[in-house]
């Protein structure tokens, strides 16, 4: 055997500028992406009301003053009930629906029928929503608002849970059947516990969704009592006697802070599903 | 009543299956006629609505009457509203088109790169991708908020403008066209290129999962910098997904409202031309022209039910 000493050539200085690029693009791309971020956080920790940032001694007094002075326990709550009602009932329905189109083996056209109507934003349906919800006595309800959140991307997940069933081998139930397993139970006992990462996911979306949404309360909810943070930490900070600048940033950004902390929690929790989603999206 | 078939030893058994077919038609029901009863009712209630004179309070919102197409000529005759769907139109092609596609596949491509070289590039480009991410996750109301801060009169571009001895511009309320497009405007692309380019990060690096790695090893040993990587190996194997990209960026920034009302101030004295969907509100929640604005929203629906026909069409 004749043993091949190989010389791989190391283009010694072109791999130095090569890192050197790749270190200077690295550097401008994270300042890009963060001097928002540090901004948001040193207005909330900042004793002025400046908007730019100024290291000063950070304070904890907005945060206090949020909590004491702005009532953010009362948006809280509103804001947990509405996602959690959205998410609650998505998930329901996108069970139900997903389970009974895998099970009719209904084609993929009817569904992405429907699909195309909720590709039409929010803000194309919000006047005729606002009549017909007006008419129906759910203007300033929570329910009202929960109906438009859930509404909006449901033909979608009940397509996401109709692939995730297909990947079950078939015979699973069948066996569950011929054991004299209800239709009912086979869903609750055998399909449920096995599509939990999916429902996970799905869940994660419609609470993301829910949260963050600004249009629907702003037009569906204008008590006060029934307001969530998205809108709420608008009111709440509203200078109406100044000229230019129509909030007081450091209430506006201590309120931000706070209410990003579900959303960031639940993408730690579920990312590592949201990179397969992006794969299914993409074939 | 319906029967299986099993082959078992030199026998043919046949099963009776029960199919339940009601009990699926029944779960199917329930999502479908909340569906439709809170969905689909409202599209044609919508073009029902844009039909009349309605307004949103006042003696009109009660007594109204049916004006026929009055409100679609007076659609042909606004100039607000030409102004509006152009300028929606702009911003989605540069935002989508240029910005977000472009921006996303290069970020892609330079954590696709730390991801392969491996040691401390692998964690300078995990830090940059969570942040990407974080800024992408972010509720639209907060990063409108952010952005307003950086692009704002006391905000912190000026802050850096002054410091560099260049007197402020109050760059969100300047209307002087610059390429044909108000400064403004170009304000607005810029912020929506920073919150939404990380989607198609994530879309190119999902790809790239695919592409086989032996491809990225043989040209960094051929010395091949990030730049060339991209234009020579990463857009060629990407093409298919590149229509698909372009749709979804287009229609996430056509009717823009959120994001954009919170950088743009809100309230009653905003731009109303940014975009089509603030002037249809603008239209019918503050001048509570709830008719007219109707009429808005039914073409901003027809224009968003073709781009996601054309949608489905490119994906296939």
């Amino acid at each position: 055997m004749v043993m091949v000493k190989v010389r791989i050539k190391k283009y010694g200085f072109l791999k130095l500028m090569n890192s050197i690029a790749f270190y200077i693009l690295s550097v401008l791309v994270l300042l890009y992406f963060l001097t928002p971020h540090i901004w948001l956080v040193n207005a909330a920790l900042s004793p002025t009301s400046k908007p730019y940032i100024q290291f000063v001694r950070p304070t904890f007094a907005n945060f206090v003053k949020v909590f004491k002075e702005h009532n953010f326990m009362h948006y809280f709550k509103n804001s947990l009930i509405i996602s959690v009602l959205s998410t609650v009932i998505t998930v329901f329905l996108a069970i139900m629906g997903g389970y009974a189109l895998y099970r009719l083996n209904i084609p993929d056209v009817v569904i992405l029928g429907l699909w195309i109507t909720t590709f039409v934003p929010l803000l194309a349906y919000i006047i005729p929503y606002y009549i017909y919800f007006a008419s129906l006595g759910l203007v300033n309800t929570y329910i009202g608002a929960v109906i438009i959140l859930t509404v909006s991307s449901l033909p979608y997940y009940m397509w996401l849970m109709k692939n995730y069933f297909m990947s079950f081998p078939k015979e699973l139930e069948e066996a569950a059947l011929i054991d004299g397993c209800s239709r009912l139970r086979i869903l609750f006992s055998i399909v449920l516990p096995l599509s939990m990462p999916q429902v996970g996911l799905i869940a994660a979306m419609a609470f993301n969704g829910a949260w963050g949404d600004f249009l629907a309360p702003l037009v569906l909810l204008t008590k006060r009592e029934l307001m969530p943070l998205s809108v709420g930490i608008f009111v709440e900070s509203a200078r109406p006697w100044a000229f230019y600048e129509p909030w007081d940033y450091r209430i506006l950004a201590a309120f931000a802070v706070l209410y990003v902390i579900p959303p960031i929690l639940l993408f730690v929790y579920s990312h590592r599903y949201l990179k397969g989603l992006a794969r299914i999206g993409t074939i | 009543m319906s029967w299986d078939y099993y082959l078992k030893g030199d026998y043919v058994i046949k099963v009776k299956v029960k199919k339940h077919r009601i009990f699926f038609w029944i779960l199917l029901l329930i999502p479908l006629l909340y569906f439709i009863i809170f969905r689909l009712v409202v599209i044609p209630y919508g073009i029902y609505i844009s039909f009349t004179n309605r307004a949103l309070i006042g003696p009109q919102a009660r007594e109204w009457s049916f004006v026929g197409l009055e409100n679609y000529i007076k659609i042909l005759k606004d100039p607000s509203f030409y102004a509006a769907i152009r300028n929606s139109f702009i911003y989605a092609v540069i935002c989508g088109l240029i910005g977000q596609l472009w921006l996303g596949l290069f970020l892609g491509q330079l954590i696709w790169h730390g991801k392969i070289s491996g040691g401390f590039k692998e964690r300078v480009t995990t830090l940059i991708y969570a942040l990407a991410i974080l800024t992408w996750i972010m509720p639209e109301t907060i990063a409108g908020i952010e952005m307003r801060a950086m692009f704002g009169r006391r905000g912190l571009i000026n802050k850096l403008l002054e410091a560099l001895g260049i007197g402020g511009v109050d760059w969100l309320n300047l209307y002087n066209t610059w390429l044909g497009i108000p400064v403004i405007l170009w304000m607005l692309i810029l912020a929506n290129i920073w919150k939404g380019c990380s989607f198609s990060m994530a879309l190119t690096l999902a790809a790239m999962e695919g592409i086989p790695r032996e491809i990225y090893d043989a040209a960094k040993i051929d010395g091949v910098n990030v730049i060339q990587e991209f234009f020579y190996i990463t857009l060629p194997l990407l093409k298919n997904l590149l229509p698909f990209m372009v749709i979804v960026l287009f229609t996430g920034s056509f009717s823009h409202f959120t994001f954009l009302w919170i950088i743009l101030g809100g309230g009653a004295g905003v731009w109303k031309e940014a975009n089509i969907a603030i002037y249809s509100y603008v239209v019918a929640f503050i001048n509570y022209q709830v008719g007219y604005g109707a009429a808005i929203s039914v073409i901003t629906m027809a224009i968003y039910i073709i781009l996601g026909v054309l949608s489905l069409k490119v994906r296939g």
